[in-house]
């Protein structure tokens, strides 16, 4: 038997642990990469959703008649899938062991080996002298190592930083350049488009030199999703109560559309926009709002960050192209499922553009554009980092951000509050109140859940916020502006909308539910004042006319019934095709989006 | 100055028999606290799919479950045929579940039983929705708690949008369907 002092100096025990180390780690290494690389594999392949066998299943259901070699084709690439899925997952668990164990061998052989080292003897005391050399060595490189740490720190902290002095020093100077006649003055021609490379967003002029639009001038237009700040109030109240699509009944003019979107159109300046998309292009129009002819037609450039494919999560009901576009005063904005965000001047000449990303968003991102001021708000849903964006109108520069808590598939809006102007959001949880100007939280209100489309409502005071599966609140806004008060005085849980934004008129809030029905709650009580059964779902949202309001079905019905406590019917009209989109409201004219067409309806 | 005692094995083992022993007793007397598990509220679930991908484990410990007293035995399942099958069989083509994860038995002219084989589920919920929306309703997810590893916070209720997700006592884990259940039918 070995003695203890004899066992601690073998030579072969030492051997014998370096051995099982290097052998364990090498295999560790192996079975790791090996993890990773059947771990990257069977993610990027996704045996499970395997496109190629879904189209081939779905071409199967489509032919006329049974096809064996067919059949036969999907049968032996799902056996191919799932023997892949399985057996993937069959290694993983085996090599998440073989792993553990080699790991643990490794760390045993190693700690033995360490005890098990040949120890030389000690070199006597180093001369005093020395070891203050040494230290001194020692000081040295720790010194220069920290210079190289601290310079090192410093340029990555220049280089990810955003200097808001040289910004402003920029616009200063091209303001004063400007003011000198050293610059373009306002009104001079457009730059030349091709000058400046598509979608770089720097290139772009610092300084926005024509004012913003006011909110007057918003209000004479529509400039986004259900009208002026997204609440569905139109301004003008002579919108058409007659008409008939199929003799062309007070149908001004209409215009063929071939490629798909399901936003609705936008107005500004006797300008009409929309856009469109699939898996492949995306389209911006523009169409002159008179005659319905083309103005112009551009397709959107990649740009950085663009991704080559399309995003996956994209529902067929959602498509590529569901965010209304805004039009603001000289610029017209579109956002894309992609993430590609673009903003047109209104000659068609491209001012700027970026990609945002792609939202990780199980629906597809759908939520709309909103503009004020200098700013243009995007509600970006992306599940992993959720947030509220404000870009620079005219440079597409980013003017803040917020970070949001949860998604939702609505759309900001913007309402002149009894507290202040609100941007007014919705989350699968919260209802949210921002300042538009500085985006900082002015409220919230935890009152919603499930999947939310539906964006708020704001009049006389009070917001309205409600979802299927969760409920419809009543929230009153009070306080200050600096310090607002938001209670949720009334909840109602029998009818709720799932996709239909509600609209108010200050004594009552309508809204529509997709099994088709019209609802009206009491605006103070949220007392069910009456409901109305209509002949579809309802996925488009009720807009205010005068005391009119005019909401769609999906089978393309408009309903146009009074704002009141009772439910009266002014009109039961066809609008010619199944009808997502809401439209827009201007003087005497609606404009009409439908999967085919874009059309003008015009009271005489 | 007195030199400190070193500790020996003796003593050592002494403490630590010591401790054991007091843990013990305090576990065996001590109130109890019962140990509460993740589980998902079927009426609340969306259907939304995240069982599937957010789960720390793989395959998810999210599994489907059919249940029968609800089931109508269906020929056509729409939970476990492809939208517009052509032939109500077995073959790979016609079925919905991408791991064939549902077992399809004749049992008498014109029904059938359909069994989860929870090896082979990966909780993706595709069955759950299309019964759903076609169907009795009778599939619906649950976390297997033999499988489930119980993380402090659970990855898939962070990413839920239904907040379908809560704790459940011990003494009853699993939130079974009943017949007069709503299940949250999946967004238009």
């Amino acid at each position: 038997m070995l003695e203890k002092r004899e066992f601690d100096k073998s030579d072969f025990f030492w051997r014998l642990s370096t051995t099982v180390t290097i052998v364990s780690g090498l295999f560790s290494v192996i079975i790791f990469i090996l993890l990773a690389v059947n771990y990257f594999q069977i993610t990027r392949l996704d045996p499970v959703n395997h496109e190629l066998l879904t189209e081939l299943r779905q071409t199967y259901a489509s032919l006329p008649e049974k096809d064996e070699a067919l059949a036969q084709r999907i049968r032996d690439l799902d056996l191919i899938t799932r023997r892949a899925f399985f057996t993937s997952q069959t290694f993983l668990q085996g090599g998440a062991w073989m792993m553990l164990i080699t790991v643990s061998v490794f760390l045993i052989a190693f700690k033995n080996m360490i005890r098990w080292r040949p120890h030389l003897p000690e070199l006597a005391d180093v001369p005093t002298a020395d070891k203050e050399f040494l230290a001194y060595a020692q000081s040295r490189h720790l010194i220069t190592w920290a210079g190289v740490g601290l310079l090192f720190g410093g340029m990555m902290t220049a280089y990810f930083s955003e200097s808001a002095l040289t910004k402003e020093m920029v616009e200063a100077a091209t303001s004063a350049a400007s003011a000198d006649g050293a610059a373009p003055a306002d009104g001079a021609a457009p730059a030349d488009p091709a000058a400046a490379p598509a979608g770089d967003a720097a290139a772009v002029p610092a300084v926005a030199t024509v004012p913003p639009p006011t909110w007057e001038e918003m209000l004479v237009n529509w400039p986004s999703f259900r009208g002026p700040g997204s609440n569905g109030v139109a301004h003008f109240t002579t919108a058409p109560t007659t008409w008939d699509v199929d003799a062309g009944t007070n149908i001004k003019w209409k215009a063929d559309l071939t490629l798909p979107g399901k936003n609705s159109p936008v107005f500004w300046g006797g300008k009409l926009y929309i856009s469109a998309a699939d898996e492949t292009t995306r389209e911006v129009y523009c169409y002159n709002a008179d005659t319905g002819e083309q103005l112009w037609k551009q397709t959107v450039p990649n740009f950085p960050g663009t991704p080559a494919e399309s995003p996956k999560d994209v529902m067929e009901d959602t498509g590529f192209a569901a965010s209304t576009m805004v039009a603001h005063g000289d610029m017209a904005f579109a956002i894309f499922a992609n993430g590609d965000l673009v903003a047109y001047k209104s000659d068609g000449t491209q001012a700027w553009g970026k990609n945002l990303g792609v939202a990780k968003n199980h629906y597809g991102y759908s939520s709309s554009l909103l503009a004020y001021d200098k700013l243009l708000y995007v509600q970006y849903d992306d599940s992993e980092k959720p947030r509220l964006l404000a870009f620079d109108t005219a440079t597409g520069n980013e003017a803040w951000t917020v970070n949001r808590k949860k998604i939702s598939w609505a759309s900001p809006i913007f309402a002149k509050t009894n507290v202040g102007d609100h941007l007014i959001l919705t989350s699968e949880k919260d209802v949210d109140g921002y300042n538009p100007l500085t985006g900082a939280p002015l409220w919230t209100v935890e009152c919603l859940g499930g999947e939310v489309a539906p964006s708020a409502a704001y009049a006389n005071g009070m917001v309205f916020a409600a979802n299927e599966y969760a409920m419809a609140n009543g929230i009153t806004l009070g306080g200050t502006p600096e310090a607002v008060e938001a209670t949720v005085t009334w909840e109602f849980d029998e009818l709720l909308p799932e996709v239909s934004s509600p609209v108010g008129d200050g004594e009552r809030f309508y809204y529509g539910t997709t099994v088709g029905d019209i609802v009206c709650l009491d605006a103070k009580t949220g007392e069910n004042l009456w409901t109305q059964e209509v002949e579809d779902g309802i996925d488009a949202s009720p807009i205010l006319v005068g005391d009119r309001v005019y909401l769609a079905d999906k089978s393309g019905i408009m309903y146009i019934f009074r704002a009141s406590a009772t439910y009266e019917e002014l009109g039961k009209l066809k609008l010619g095709s199944a009808s997502y989109a809401t439209p827009a409201y201007l003087d005497k004219r609606m404009y009409v989006r439908t999967p085919e067409q874009l059309y003008c309806i015009e009271a005489p | 100055m007195s030199e400190r005692k070193k500790l020996d094995r003796r003593d050592f083992m002494r403490g630590a028999a010591a401790v054991a022993f007091t843990g013990a007793t305090w576990a065996a007397v001590g109130e109890k606290t019962e140990t509460k598990y993740w589980q998902l509220d079927p009426a609340k679930c969306t259907q939304c799919g995240r069982c599937t991908t957010h789960c720390v484990l793989t395959p998810s410990a999210v599994k489907c479950l059919n249940q029968f007293d609800i089931c109508g035995y269906c020929d056509l399942c729409f939970g476990y045929l492809q939208p517009g099958s052509r032939n109500l069989d077995t073959g790979a083509e016609n079925q919905l579940c991408p791991t064939a994860a549902i077992e399809r038995k004749y049992i008498e002219a014109p029904y059938y039983e359909y069994k989860i084989h929870e090896d082979k589920c990966i909780g993706c919920a595709k069955c759950v929705k299309a019964c759903l929306v076609f169907g009795n309703g009778s599939f619906y997810l649950q976390i297997r708690q033999d499988i489930c590893i119980n993380c402090n916070e659970c990855s898939i209720a962070k990413s839920c949008p239904s907040d379908c997700f809560s704790e459940v006592p011990e003494s009853n884990p699993y939130m079974f369907l009943t017949g007069d259940t709503h299940l949250a039918h999946p967004p238009a």
